[in-house]
């Protein structure tokens, strides 16, 4: 297993994020890839100050991430706010679904249900946003949520810019957002989603 | 990889001190009935206290409603369950909540075409300010909440864990964060209490 901090799996993420601009630069799709903003690492948080550098923000038909405010500093981290009742463990959200916010809307609405990051383990998971609601009313139940990548690395590398794209989809939002197709239009037939279309277009995804 | 949680229970956990809105009256009983392995004869007494970080109008709504069912003789410890009515969404081929779908009907009722409805003013008029606001707190309650104000949740008028049912017509919007910690400590309160023993309800405005 590598590291969070792995200088490889960081090189790979930033060669992605190069190409990825270059190629909705040419084409256009429509996806937003922001400019690397330097962070300063969080010494709890061993690699995701790191990850987070090497881009402003990402956004797509059906996820956004931006760098939590949380992380923009070491004194913002430790000023957060932890909520002691939380029993996942007051996790960070690292970025969200925006698929369930109507595209006329994304502009003004903050985001959709979030994917965390638990702040101990360092595992980024899912959970969906009723059963989070229901294993805060009921702490003595056990409520099943999907652990995605052991680390914000790998989840950047694999899953938001890599060939896990299509499962984090099916895992998110339902296999029937990840299969869903244009229908008419110059994309007619191509998948709906166009960061899945500009994954496919660099060949970092199918 | 579907995993639960490998943290302990809330109350369990070593922590400070803190105000509790919800408690048993005659929690002892219902301990030393469990230590023995008796049947505790009577309903179970929960007592509802307003907390000064709760939505005050949310509390005494929610905590009436209870005190009222709990006269009424509706409410029983039950196991919460939640999974037996979930939907199957042909869209996105996932089952979903009633609070899910309930939460997202809001939405829809609250936006129009994908806008925020125009019968509800312009972006600068006070009413588009506040159905705005309406519906990203309906978004916010999608994730963590640490304060009073910052999303609705739908909420159970009867709790699933007070014997009411996972339908439309038993769910309303509710402070989140109220929700969250007052659903918390009931579910805590009862936590000694069998299944099947009536429970009536006392307030503490």
């Amino acid at each position: 297993m590598t590291s969070p901090q792995d200088p490889a799996r960081l090189d790979r993420i930033r060669e992605k994020l190069a190409l990825l601009r270059r190629l909705e630069a040419e084409r256009g799709f429509g996806v937003v890839i922001g400019e690397p903003t330097p962070l300063e690492p969080i010494p709890d948080l061993p690699g995701v100050a790191e990850v987070y550098s090497l881009f402003g923000g990402l956004a797509g038909d059906n996820f956004r991430f931006d760098p939590p405010e949380a992380i923009r500093s070491p004194a913002a981290w430790a000023g957060r706010t932890v909520d002691e009742d939380d029993p996942m463990g007051s996790p960070l959200a690292i970025g969200n679904e925006v698929h369930s916010i109507p595209p006329r809307l994304r502009g003004e609405i903050a985001a959709g249900a979030p994917i965390y990051l638990d702040t101990e383990d360092l595992d980024v998971y899912w959970m969906e946003p009723d059963d989070y609601v229901f294993q805060y009313e009921h702490p003595d139940e056990d409520v099943e949520f999907t652990v995605i990548a052991p680390d914000v690395a790998t989840f950047f590398d694999e899953h938001v810019l890599g060939p896990a794209y299509p499962e984090l989809v099916a895992v998110v939002l339902g296999p029937g957002v990840r299969d869903q197709r244009l229908r008419k239009g110059r994309h007619a037939g191509e998948h709906a989603d166009s960061w899945r279309r500009l994954l496919i277009a660099a060949d970092l995804a199918s | 990889m579907a995993r639960k949680r490998t943290n302990p229970p809330r109350q369990t956990q070593a922590r400070g001190a803190r105000v509790v809105s919800a408690y048993l009256e005659n929690a002892d009983v219902f301990r030393t009935a469990k230590s023995t392995g008796t049947k505790p004869n009577g309903p179970a007494v929960l007592v509802l206290k307003n907390r000064p970080d709760f939505d005050k109008r949310d509390f005494d709504r929610k905590a009436r409603d209870l005190q009222r069912l709990g006269q009424d003789g509706a409410l029983k410890k039950a196991p919460s369950d939640r999974d037996s009515n979930k939907v199957y969404d042909p869209s996105t081929g996932k089952r979903r909540t009633r609070t899910n779908v309930y939460r997202d009907r809001m939405i829809r009722g609250l936006t129009k075409d994908g806008r925020l409805t125009q019968d509800m003013g312009t972006p600068e008029t006070n009413k588009y300010l506040a159905n705005k606001n309406v519906v990203e707190r309906l978004y916010a309650g999608k994730g963590p909440i640490t304060a009073r104000g910052q999303g609705y949740d739908p909420d159970h008028i009867q709790e699933l864990q007070l014997d009411g049912t996972d339908t439309y017509d038993n769910l309303r919007p509710m402070d989140a964060w109220t929700n969250r910690q007052l659903g918390s400590d009931i579910s805590v309160a009862l936590r000694d209490v069998p299944e099947g023993t009536p429970v009536i309800v006392k307030v503490i405005p």
